[in-house]
């Protein structure tokens, strides 16, 4: 796949001023996500940062693209999120109904309906450690380049099966909401 | 008997040929996970083969246990595989928003719904590639004593949330019915 977007560079520890010293965990994990991608040459964008945690995403040309995320309480963890569809028809049972086929035919890509009050998205998200990530670089890349080309075959589907909604667009402002939400 | 020496249950599946070159993938593949366990001294016990693939029992405190299966059709993946509940009510609706509930929040551990005519049951689901958990055994280990775990208490609020169902038991009956589910 063909990648696009900034290249990473060496960023320093957080520093407790300028952070809560949970986000300073989230952060300081983060970094080691960004040094392990840079290992692998798969370029990233760096999103701002939110209270609950930090991420990145990563783009792929013609795949759309991945949030990775770090959540403070839990900064062992890399969230690896795309999303299926935004704001999407209240048509909660067949959605519903949809999410948990896909998660049972595959347990290891989990689709959800993330119902918050400014409208319902639906993503798919691994959620990794992030020292086996670092262990196993050749399985991160992996994770990396089939969670999308998976996302959008699961996006056809609800689309097939009636589900309306809108596809995550690549401008900043629809990262930046996947960002949020994968914190949740 | 494997040269780890699984305590075993019952035959090799009846009227399965273990050399059907389906599942023969299957066990090479479950023989490196057995290996794997020995190794770090993780008692496990032989369920048998299924159609689509074979797999081990792996218990906890007694009754609880995990199933590690590998399907012959993608013999590279192993299945971590919890019971959370079998023969649940057919409340179709709240099952699936609490399975959506659980999977969104710690998508770690996929929840969902498991609806055979013979009944419907509640898994918890970790899907790994085999060569990765042989590569990195601190990991396996956690995976296989954290899930059951989780899946307790995930238990718990399926029951305080009103859904009624069995727990599955650290027996051959139910150890082979969650195989035979883990796989399709």
């Amino acid at each position: 796949m063909k990648k696009f977007g900034r290249q990473s560079t060496t960023r320093p520890v957080a520093q407790k001023h300028d952070c809560s010293e949970v986000l300073c965990l989230a952060i300081n994990q983060l970094n080691n996500v960004r040094a392990v991608l840079s290992g692998l040459g798969i370029r990233y964008r760096d999103l701002q940062r939110e209270p609950r945690g930090v991420g990145i995403s990563v783009v792929w040309k013609h795949a759309g693209y991945l949030v990775l995320s770090v959540a403070g309480a839990d900064d062992d963890l890399l969230s690896i999120t795309a999303g299926l569809l935004k704001d999407v028809r209240h048509d909660r049972s067949r959605i519903l109904e949809i999410c948990n086929v896909l998660t049972r035919d595959n347990a290891a890509l989990p689709v959800y309906l993330n119902d918050e009050t400014g409208g319902w998205d639906i993503h798919v998200q691994q959620r990794l450690r992030i020292d086996l990530l670092r262990a196993e670089t050749d399985f991160f890349r992996a994770c990396l380049e089939s969670l999308p080309v998976a996302a959008i075959e699961m996006r056809s589907k609800f689309q097939e099966s009636g589900i309306k909604g809108q596809s995550y667009s690549l401008n900043g402002e629809d990262a930046q909401h996947l960002l949020l939400r994968s914190l949740a | 008997m494997s040269p780890v020496s699984c305590a075993a249950w019952g035959g090799n599946g009846d009227g399965i040929d273990a050399h059907d070159s389906v599942v023969r993938k299957a066990i090479r593949q479950l023989e490196r996970v057995r290996n794997t366990l020995a190794g770090l001294g993780v008692q496990c016990r032989e369920v048998g083969l299924d159609v689509f693939g074979a797999g081990v029992g792996v218990a906890q405190n007694g009754t609880d246990f995990v199933m590690l299966s590998v399907a012959g059709p993608a013999d590279g993946v192993l299945n971590i595989t919890a019971g959370l509940l079998k023969d649940i009510s057919h409340e179709r609706p709240k099952v699936l928003e609490l399975c959506n509930s659980f999977t969104k929040r710690n998508p770690a551990c996929p929840v969902y719904l498991h609806d055979a005519p013979d009944g419907w049951d509640i898994h918890m689901q970790q899907r790994f590639l085999v060569d990765v958990l042989i590569s990195e055994p601190w990991f396996f280990r956690s995976c296989v004593e954290d899930l059951p775990v989780v899946a307790r208490s995930a238990r718990s609020k399926f029951h305080a949330a009103g859904i009624c169902g069995r727990p599955y038991s650290w027996s051959e009956a139910d150890a082979r019915r969650l195989l035979v589910r883990s796989l399709v």
